[in-house]
């Protein structure tokens, strides 16, 4: 394989282009795909993504391209890795990121980002509040749902 | 604290480049979310039916329930629950019902906050003195007990119950409490139980004492020192806890 052929570009929704190794960049199922199809030349487009996300799913996938495979002692260093990776990002990335491991078909991310989401919401508040998501139940609805899983609000 | 860090942060939302009025965690798709619900626990996935009407849909979907299940329900386990069509219909049938495997040996159901699995385990399996001793005990079949037969002791002893059980049938990284389940109609003094466990280091032989009492709770004797008191269960059994016991093994 010639040097070129090693990197690939990948192209952000806003236009942002990102130089990667091909090793990390196939770790999306989709750009796999995208590479397999050789419809696309080295340069592959991604819709649903923007650069400032894109550049976030490469360092992840930079890292866990460089450490996959090694001993123990690494893949206890890639789990802080991942923790730290999560940990201070805001509601909007961690959705963004979400999507994006979803288009991208990334498993391992999607499963990291959405651990993260599942860690700070446990209770009806927390998913209203962290997630900022509107209850549209009528209130029947809401009070029969809630009878139905009576048993999980009991302390 | 990271509840704060959410709502500053959609606060920044407004003015960057999502125009949304609602939350962009609503318009995730359905599998994102129920892939989300999926690393939570059952008892969350059940609270976060209630969130919204995409939460509720995304709650009963296969792939919540399948992560919550044993891996190997469906081999040996529970070939008659096989009909049940969704994940979740066999997740609360599990954890409502217990079902039999093991020839009848042992008891299985899953606990429903949690999903962790939970074993009981039949007198015949287990190795019990004189229990095949007609003059101590006689085995009796009755409605009220889950296995085919169960022994009654016919006069008061002191005996070994034993049994070795594969760690990997219970769930890994669990702290597990051990009860034993019985019916008795007398009054009872307090009996001393030891409990051991072998193959665990610095787990070994607790002792306890234990009044085995009916619903009634009647003693004979005044109540003294420290006595584990055994509770009535749903089922009508006693039930009375005789140690702990953490299951690392995977």
């Amino acid at each position: 394989m010639s040097k070129s052929e090693k990197k690939i570009v990948l192209k952000s929704l806003d236009n942002e282009a990102f130089e990667v190794e091909k090793a990390v960049a196939l770790q999306s199922q989709t750009i796999w795909v995208m590479c397999e199809d050789k419809c696309v030349g080295n340069e592959i487009p991604l819709e649903n993504v923007t650069g400032q996300i894109l550049a976030k799913v490469i360092d992840y996938c930079k890292k866990h391209a460089v450490v996959d495979g090694d001993g123990d002692e690494s893949s206890e260093e890639l789990k802080n890795w991942d923790t730290e990776f999560t940990k201070n990002m805001d509601q909007s990335t961690l959705f963004n990121m979400i999507l994006a491991a979803n288009y991208l078909n990334i498993k391992s991310l999607l499963n990291l980002t959405c651990q993260a989401v599942a860690d700070k919401t446990k209770t009806i508040d927390e998913f209203h509040t962290f997630l900022n998501i509107e209850n549209n139940f009528t209130p029947e609805e809401e009070a029969q749902i809630c009878q139905e899983n009576l048993w999980a609000f009991d302390d | 604290m990271g509840q704060k860090h959410g709502v500053e942060s959609s606060g920044q939302l407004s003015q960057g480049e999502i125009v949304s009025g609602t939350s962009p965690f609503d318009d995730l798709p359905e599998d994102c979310i129920s892939n989300i619900i999926s690393l939570t626990s059952p008892r969350d996935a059940c609270v976060a039916a209630s969130v919204s009407k995409t939460f509720e849909s995304a709650v009963k979907s296969d792939t919540v329930w399948k992560k919550f299940l044993p891996p190997d329900y469906y081999s040996s386990l529970v070939p008659q629950l096989r009909d049940l069509s969704s994940k979740k219909d066999l997740y609360f049938a599990l954890c409502d019902n217990p079902v039999l495997f093991d020839h009848g040996k042992k008891s299985f159901w899953l606990e429903k906050a949690s999903g962790k699995r939970c074993i009981m385990l039949s007198p015949t399996q287990l190795a019990i003195t004189y229990v095949y001793d007609p003059r101590f005990c006689q085995w009796i079949s009755t409605p009220e007990s889950r296995f085919f037969k169960v022994p009654e002791l016919l006069i008061e002893c002191s005996f070994d119950i034993r049994d070795v059980m594969n760690t990997r049938m219970l769930s890994h990284g669990t702290l597990y409490s051990i009860y034993i389940v019985y019916k008795t109609s007398r009054l009872c003094v307090p009996v001393r139980v030891e409990v051991g466990l072998v193959g665990v280091i610095g787990q070994s032989s607790p002792r306890s004492f234990i009044y085995f009492v009916g619903p009634s709770g009647q003693r004979r004797d005044r109540e003294v020192r420290d006595v584990t008191k055994p509770k009535e269960r749903v089922d009508g059994w006693m039930e009375a806890k005789l140690g702990e016991v953490f299951n690392e093994s995977s």
